[in-house]
């Protein structure tokens, strides 16, 4: 009995699968399921003649065929129905649609992958280092010599062995140079770690470095640079102001604003009234982080400037507790479109 | 750092409002932070770099606000009057450690009265938020915040032997400081001595037994130049931080010793009465020259991208008390005025000339560089794809710290040993650099699952920290996820579903996939943080990647979860180096392909792989796929069985397969699956 349920369902399979039109698919179900001459009817009739004890397992066999025949043949009718341009099933087109949705990527990593973008498409090359840093790359060779007190600005997390989690992400300045011959053109964004955590700090944060080395790289590179950088991320016209301010690693040293994205530099809450709003530190290297790489800064000139991840995320996002973007809650992340 | 408006007016003539003041300061590199009160009455609050312990007093912010305007700049007067006899005879000084004090000046006022300052001098200082103490100690206060020059004032009769020695601090000694802690001394630390004993911590802090009090008669005022480093070693040492300290660490005016000296003993003969001891004590045993810098306009234009003109420039500087020597016109010998230990070299001059002719005036211009390596790395790349992966996939982005407990690191990286320590974390529970980043992870997912989310999937790249001592730790990129909750895809036209195992291994799958890797492998093994049974290494091309699985209930269950977890980790340095085949284009066949679906029931004890293989092993034919499309267990399926139905599609490359052959085929791969695997045709007894 077993082979020939098997037989009949192979030969069901063919049948119906070779069946087009309604009428076709209806007579395939005469043939299997019909009440008198139907195949799986006379097996299951066939069924009665054969001793109880195997009677169990050849009736579960013939009962599974059954119930695929049924099943294929009420797909077969629905679909034929369909093409038919018969009485069609109706259909609700207000149900969402289906699709495997995506998942949500991180605030930061959206604005890093922005700010690579707009490097990436002005030729610049990424660049990264370790987390983990020795005092020379983070401080030393950036002209921080040990107890420099512009060390007190950093707030350093000490490693065992004599190592740190790295301030900034200025170290890749130094290896980048140390690595390549000029001309340079680099950014480095990564993971940077200091000791202070409050709702505009967090130990741990992300940072951009970008680095320009060249014969006659001027401080108006510098801020055209910034100026053309500032416009794509904040995708708008604005303004850039340059302070004078001071990093041990570059002379003449600045901290550069933008005119404010929230009020176009009129004053409000936001800017606190002035109308700028702070981004980063930038300056033209200094001639002593140039002589540690054994670049000639008589020949050599280039630029450096730096900027928190976090902060633009926080500024175009306008997200206020910088804690928010470490909790990883899908209700905070599912806002932000994929 | 605070400064009175009405102060600054003592030295400058202002002829505008202190929002102004504060904008053109900032413009020149002293950025205003507060402005509080107006006119006459304000305070500015400047935030003064660190290298410009210059401007931290109100003589060096109007010395600069006069160069910005052109205003002139009036000093104060220090003529000390009513004077007495040389100080040599009233105190004796040695200084016995030159390298860390290049200069000692000194004066005694005798006689005077201590009492409360008078109402000008308190209000001076309380102007800023400075506490009046008394009428001498109130001047000393009043000079450092006037001319920048710390002073410390000594009762010349608590001082043994009326005597001073500036000396390192001998093993043993102890000094109880003005804030009556008794501090433990090293030999690294240099101190104001007397005859006998420690009196003050050179530069930083004086000590109470030589306090001006009320009973003091007869002053000693100290004004010295103390090395920058040893003070600020000192200070950080016993964890002090004055504003002596704050000064003498970025660098004192070595020239301006007497100045303050004198101007100190006046303003206390003036309000305290006494006599001023003249002359004064002045040692130099290690003289600080005055730096001279070549300056080259040329280089100005250059580095700037702008030229200021040379007159200005020069103006600038000399407005800055900068002194010009130019024998040639294209070299200027600068000579840098004493009080500005910032300035080094050529570049400084430059900012100097750039930040007060006005950062604004600079031009924008973009660099062309020829020959620049840009670009993406293959790490990079690597990120990028994983990334894209798992969002495809419907797992969001999570990040975490790198810090977490030692805890954390025995659960999930036993075989690293103990995780790198941080030495000064911010909290106990975040002391040691992350060795996984699934601690993380199941934090996160408790967070959501505890809020109410019905389901969580989450993945994080980011780095681990593998112990690798003596060396610094090995850091590694690697590639981290979880599924707990209701599973993906979610849609009303399916069946709800929870996560389970095949979640985790399917994310392996997909990075494998977008990555272009041969299919990644998995093996059962024994791992720590997973369930037995549920665990699973993943390798690609007999490299190991990482691990999926089930996390153990007792390891979830201690984060918080209360229902399964399902994750996974991968090294992302181990994803770049597996080698992905190279992609090259097959004709497709012409020949038809034919299909079979066999329905089996296996026993529980008997793998999918192993039919896979059993499949391909016998078929016979070439065989273009095998494919597992149902699994089912319940009602009509024997317990401890279950039935798996695959999908067979033989296709030849060259020929149509006979439809006998390929029944063989079919017959062939159903007896071995009995005879080897006891696997039945479902529907068919025996």
């Amino acid at each position: 009995v077993e082979s020939r349920v098997a037989q009949i369902r192979r030969q069901f399979d063919r049948d119906l699968a070779a069946a087009e039109g309604p009428t076709a698919v209806e007579e395939v179900r005469v043939r299997y399921l019909g009440r008198k001459s139907g195949l799986v009817t006379a097996l299951l009739r066939d069924l009665r003649d054969l001793p109880g004890a195997r009677r169990a397992a050849a009736g579960q066999a013939i009962n599974d065929l059954k119930a695929h025949v049924e099943a294929a043949l009420a797909a077969a009718e629905r679909s034929t129905a369909r093409g038919r341009g018969q009485e069609p099933e109706p259909i609700d087109l207000t149900l969402p649609g289906r699709a495997q949705r995506p998942g949500h990527p991180h605030p930061i990593t959206r604005v890093r992958d922005l700010i690579e973008e707009i490097f990436l498409e002005m030729g610049y090359s990424l660049e990264s280092g370790p987390e983990v840093e020795t005092d020379y790359y983070n401080f030393e060779a950036l002209n921080l010599p040990p107890h420099h007190p512009a060390r007190d600005m950093q707030d350093t997390f000490y490693v065992e062995g004599g190592v740190l989690l790295r301030t900034h992400t200025s170290p890749v300045q130094i290896r980048t140079m140390e690595s390549r011959r000029p001309p340079i053109k680099m950014v480095a964004l990564g993971t940077v770690f200091r000791r202070d955590s409050d709702l505009t700090h967090s130990p741990v944060f992300h940072q951009v470095e970008g680095l320009v080395v060249d014969e006659g790289i001027s401080f108006a590179h510098l801020k055209g640079t910034l100026e053309h950088f500032c416009r794509r991320v904040f995708d708008r016209e604005l303004s850039i102001r340059l302070r004078p301010s001071y990093f041990p690693f570059v002379e003449p040293g600045a901290e550069y604003d933008i005119s404010c994205i929230f009020c176009g530099g009129g004053g409000c809450r936001r800017c606190k009234g002035s109308g700028y709003i702070e981004m980063g530190g930038a300056g033209m290297v200094h001639p002593a982080v140039f002589e540690r790489v054994g670049y000639d800064p008589e020949r050599l000139t280039g630029f450096a400037f730096g900027l928190g991840i976090e902060r633009i995320a926080m500024l175009t996002l306008g997200i206020d507790d910088i804690r928010l973007l470490y909790e990883n809650d899908l209700r905070v992340l599912s806002q932000f479109p994929a | 750092m605070k400064f009175s408006h009405a102060w600054l007016l003592a030295y400058v003539t202002i002829g505008e409002e202190p929002a102004r003041v504060g904008a053109r300061l900032t413009a020149a590199g002293l950025p205003l932070d507060g402005l509080e009160g107006s006119g006459d009455a304000a305070v500015y609050d400047i935030d003064v770099v660190t290298n410009r312990p210059d401007c931290m007093n109100h003589l060096g912010i109007a010395r600069e606000y006069a160069a910005l305007t052109g205003a002139p700049l009036r000093r104060p007067e220090a003529r000390p009057a009513r004077v007495g006899g040389p100080t040599a005879k009233a105190a004796a000084l040695a200084i016995e450690a030159p390298d860390l004090c290049a200069r000692y000046s000194a004066r005694c006022v005798l006689g005077v009265r201590v009492g409360r300052s008078p109402d000008w001098l308190a209000r001076r200082l309380e102007s800023i938020g400075q506490r009046p103490i008394n009428n001498v100690v109130d001047v000393t206060n009043f000079v450092l915040w006037e001319l920048g020059h710390p002073l410390h004032a000594f009762d010349l009769s608590r001082l043994e032997g009326r005597r001073i020695v500036v000396r390192r601090a001998r093993p043993g000694e102890t000094l109880t400081t003005l804030d009556g802690a008794a501090r433990a001394l090293t030999p690294e630390m240099l101190v104001i001595a007397d005859g006998l004993r420690p009196v003050a911590l050179a530069g930083v802090v004086g000590g109470r037994d030589s306090e001006i009090g009320a009973g003091t008669r007869d002053v000693l005022l100290e004004s010295a130049w103390f090395d920058p480093v040893s003070v600020r070693r000192t200070a950080r040492a016993l964890g002090l931080r004055t504003d002596a300290s704050h000064r003498f660490e970025r660098g004192a005016d070595p020239e301006g010793t007497l100045a303050a000296l004198d101007r100190a003993a006046s303003l206390i003969a003036e309000v305290a009465g006494g006599t001023i001891t003249d002359p004064p004590l002045d040692l130099v045993p290690r003289p600080l020259p005055r730096r001279r810098i070549r300056f080259r306009p040329a280089r100005a234009r250059a580095l700037l991208g702008v030229d200021p003109g040379e007159e200005r420039m020069r103006g600038i500087l000399e407005r800055l008390e900068f002194g010009i020597e130019a024998a040639v016109p294209e070299a200027w010998d600068v000579t840098v005025p004493s009080f500005r230990r910032d300035v080094e070299r050529e570049a400084d001059l430059i900012e100097e000339v750039a930040r007060h002719a006005g950062y604004d005036g600079i031009p924008s211009a973009l660099p062309t560089l020829p020959g620049a390596e840009g670009g993406r790395g293959r790490s990079d790349r690597t990120r990028l794809a994983v990334r894209r992966a798992l969002l495809t996939a419907g797992l969001s982005e999570a990040k975490n710290y790198v810090m977490e407990e030692a805890e954390d690191a025995r659960l999930f990286a036993p075989e690293a040993g103990p995780p790198v320590v941080i030495e000064n974390p911010l909290q106990s529970q975040a002391g040691v650099l992350r060795t996984s980043l699934l601690p993380g992870l199941l934090r996160n997912a408790a967070h959501n699952l505890n809020h109410g989310l019905p389901g969580c999937h989450l993945f994080e790249i980011g780095t681990v920290f593998l112990p690798a001592r003596p060396g610094p730790p090995r850091e590694r990129t690697r590639v981290g996820y979880v599924f707990a909750g209701r599973g993906l895809p979610v849609h009303w036209s399916l069946p709800r579903r929870e996560a389970d195992l095949y979640d985790a291994r399917g994310a392996a799958e997909q990075i494998g996939a977008f990555l272009a890797l041969s299919p990644l492998t998995f093996s059962s093994d024994t791992i720590p943080f997973l369930e037995g049974g549920r665990a699973l290494r993943v390798a690609a091309d007999g490299r190991p990647l990482g691990v999926a699985g089930e996390v153990a209930r007792v390891i979830r269950e201690r984060y918080g979860i209360g229902r399964p977890v399902f994750a996974g980790e991968l090294d992302l340095g181990a994803l770049q180096e597996a080698p992905a085949p190279e992609r090259r284009y097959h004709p497709v066949p012409r020949t038809p392909s034919v299909r079979r679906d066999l329905a089996l029931v296996l026993g529980d004890g008997v793998p999918y792989a192993a039919v896979e293989t059993t499949v391909r092993r016998v078929a016979g034919l070439p065989l273009a796929e095998v494919q597992v499309f149902d699994r089912y267990r319940g009602p009509g399926v024997p317990a401890g069985s279950a039935s798996l139905a695959i999908q067979i599609v033989f296709q030849h490359p060259e020929r149509t397969l006979q439809a006998e052959e390929v029944q063989a085929a079919v017959e062939a791969i159903v007896q071995a699956l009995r005879r080897d695997l006891g696997a039945r045709l479902r529907g068919a007894a025996g």
